[in-house]
């Protein structure tokens, strides 16, 4: 059965949000209910009808298509289903998301996974700044679920990250983990910034080949058989395991350090190198 | 003393019952550096635990997993409890994973079964990191990291439990106790195989089968005289003629189904290699119906 898709077609200077444009609400709802479901285009209140063409299909997977790199809070509320996104999003997706899985073809923007609290994100582009991280005033960042980001992260990565699972397959732009509550963060390639910077809990693993500037708050720990890192791996799918196991066959061993000590944090950071002083040394 | 006129290999097979009752019971499964830290935990956890009379539950290995069935890919082996509430599971749980499975060396312990009803596992054992242990959510499940002398114990925060059945049996009646001992042990070879149950007594076999209530009043339990040899001329004994030794296989299951294939195939195993060392009958203990709701025919398992 073909999915339920809503083609863009509005394509005025407005914002558009979506929040609350998510498989479980409409699965009940008649076709002239679909249409007439709230957005909002700027600040104005708008239905479904006026931004979208409909064509009605199994309502438990939802594709977006069309340009969505200005519609905000993509995949908002989402508590069940699948939701795909053919091209890009904007700015706050996956806000107050609880379960069910929110796939991006392209890119994300500002703030991706800020408020999620359950289910998978999966972007294949890149995100902006703030991924997984508190927006400006609030006290923490994402709370639960997963993101996979293939590509990119901007500035301010996971920065007081509360809970969940982010993983990040490119590069990062700036700090990352900075201030981190809890949670995870797993990285495959370079970190721009400093990495864990203030961070209370949680656990920062890189698997890059260059690591990056390692915070003076950190304190060199034992590596222990960490049991629990095989699930984690398995769980940050089949790129970090590749990686993983090919670093691990490639004679590199784990080392731990401990931090931000500097502000009586008790975080770990996790890395595989062929010997520790391949960190570089403290700024 | 009732025949139904079924007999394997010679031996008689009792038209009668077992009676088995209602438990509650979860699975857990117990990981280590390599097996035989993995079944020295294991078997320090399910020790005295034959009966819930006097141990609080029954446990026992239900068996070996394979390292693509293992959580952390580690040697792994899956136990069994059984209890008679959710409450006394949980202390049971709490109890032996704390002491027999966090001091093991190099062992961690996983939820071997899902569902509603919970049981406190590493949510109370974690207060033991005093305060630097860590949790970790991963793929939506919990697992506290308590630092101890070698490392880290990984301890899932919850298992959960089901109803299940507890006294499923049957009784190998022979001419020698050497003759029962060879065909108990060949109906635990076979069994062990089967998988949701477990069989708790010592190598799975009791010799002090017990009847309801006792002479002495602050005793529920006393020895079951009409299988006891020494006793045929001083009670209504149920003994054949010749027989001089009774031993009782008891299951455990997560389900009706789990103890009838059990039953099933522990009978037929202990008909084939009882056939050589003169086991006269297979029957099985009940209590006229007043224990349990389960009845497990023997004619039924075995037809």
């Amino acid at each position: 059965v073909k999915p339920l898709r809503l083609t863009l077609r509005y394509s005025g200077p407005q914002r558009l949000n979506l929040y609350g444009l998510v498989p479980d609400r409409l699965l009940e709802m008649t076709p002239s209910e679909l249409a007439q479901h709230p957005v909002r285009i700027g600040d104005e209140p708008a239905q479904v009808a006026d931004c979208f063409e409909i064509a009605d299909g199994n309502r438990q997977r939802l594709v977006l298509a069309g340009d969505l790199a200005r519609a905000d809070y993509v995949g908002g509320g989402m508590r069940a289903g699948e939701l795909e996104v053919l091209g890009s999003v904007g700015h706050y997706a996956a806000t107050g998301m609880r379960d069910g899985r929110l796939w991006i073809e392209q890119s994300a923007g500002e703030y991706l996974s800020s408020d999620q609290r359950g289910g998978t994100v999966e972007v294949l582009g890149n995100a902006g700044r703030g991924c997984a991280a508190a927006r400006p005033g609030a006290r923490r960042g994402m709370r639960g679920g997963t993101l996979l980001l293939h590509g990119q992260a901007g500035d301010g990565l996971a920065a007081r990250l509360r809970r969940g699972i982010v993983v990040v397959h490119g590069r990062v732009r700036g700090d990352a983990g900075s201030f981190m509550i809890a949670g995870t963060l797993v990285l495959l390639d370079q970190v721009e910034g400093l990495l864990g910077v203030g961070m209370r809990r949680g656990t920062i693993l890189t698997l890059a080949e260059t690591m990056p500037r390692r915070h003076a708050g950190f304190t060199p720990a034992e590596a222990v058989e960490l049991s629990y890192l095989p699930m984690l791996v398995r769980a940050c799918g089949t790129r970090v395991q590749e990686v993983w196991n090919q670093r691990l066959t490639g004679s590199c061993t784990l080392f731990r350090a401990v931090g931000d000590r500097a502000s009586s944090g008790v975080g770990e950071l996790l890395w595989l190198s062929q010997q520790e002083k391949d960190w570089p040394l403290p700024v | 003393m009732s025949s139904s006129g079924l007999n394997i290999n010679g031996i008689e097979i009792e038209d009668t019952f077992a009676e088995a009752f209602p438990m509650t019971a979860t699975r857990l499964v117990i990981t280590a550096a390599d097996r035989y830290w993995a079944l020295r935990a294991a078997e320090a956890m399910t020790g005295f635990a034959t009966s819930v009379i006097g141990c609080g539950c029954e446990a026992a290995i239900e068996r070996e997993l394979d390292l693509q069935q293992s959580p952390d890919g580690r040697p792994a082996i899956a136990v069994l409890l059984f209890s008679v509430s959710g409450k006394e599971l949980e202390k049971q749980v709490v109890r032996r994973v704390g002491q027999c499975v966090l001091t093991c060396p190099s062992t961690s312990v996983f939820a071997g079964m899902t569902g509603e009803k919970k049981v406190a596992l590493g949510s109370s054992l974690r207060y033991f990191g005093d305060g630097f242990q860590i949790s970790k959510v991963i793929d939506g499940r919990r697992f506290w990291r308590i630092p101890v002398m070698d490392g880290e114990f990984v301890c899932e925060a919850h298992t959960a439990r089901t109803s299940a059945i507890g006294g499923g049996n049957f009784l190998v009646l022979s001419q020698t106790l050497a003759g029962a001992l060879r065909a108990c042990e060949a109906a635990m070879d076979a069994m062990r195989s089967i998988p949701n149950v477990i069989m708790p007594f010592p190598g799975g076999v009791a010799r002090s089968g017990s009847k309801v209530g006792s002479k002495y009043k602050s005793l529920s339990a006393s020895t079951n005289d009409a299988y006891c040899p020494t006793l045929r001329p001083l009670t209504r004994s149920r003994l054949p003629e010749g027989v001089t030794a009774a031993l009782e296989v008891v299951i455990d299951g997560l389900a009706e189904a789990d103890v009838v294939r059990a039953m099933r195939v522990g009978i037929l195993a202990a008909c084939e290699a009882g056939q050589r060392h003169g086991v006269v009958m297979i029957t099985a203990g009940n209590y006229g119906g007043k224990l349990g709701p389960f009845h497990f025919q023997l004619r039924e398992v075995l037809a």
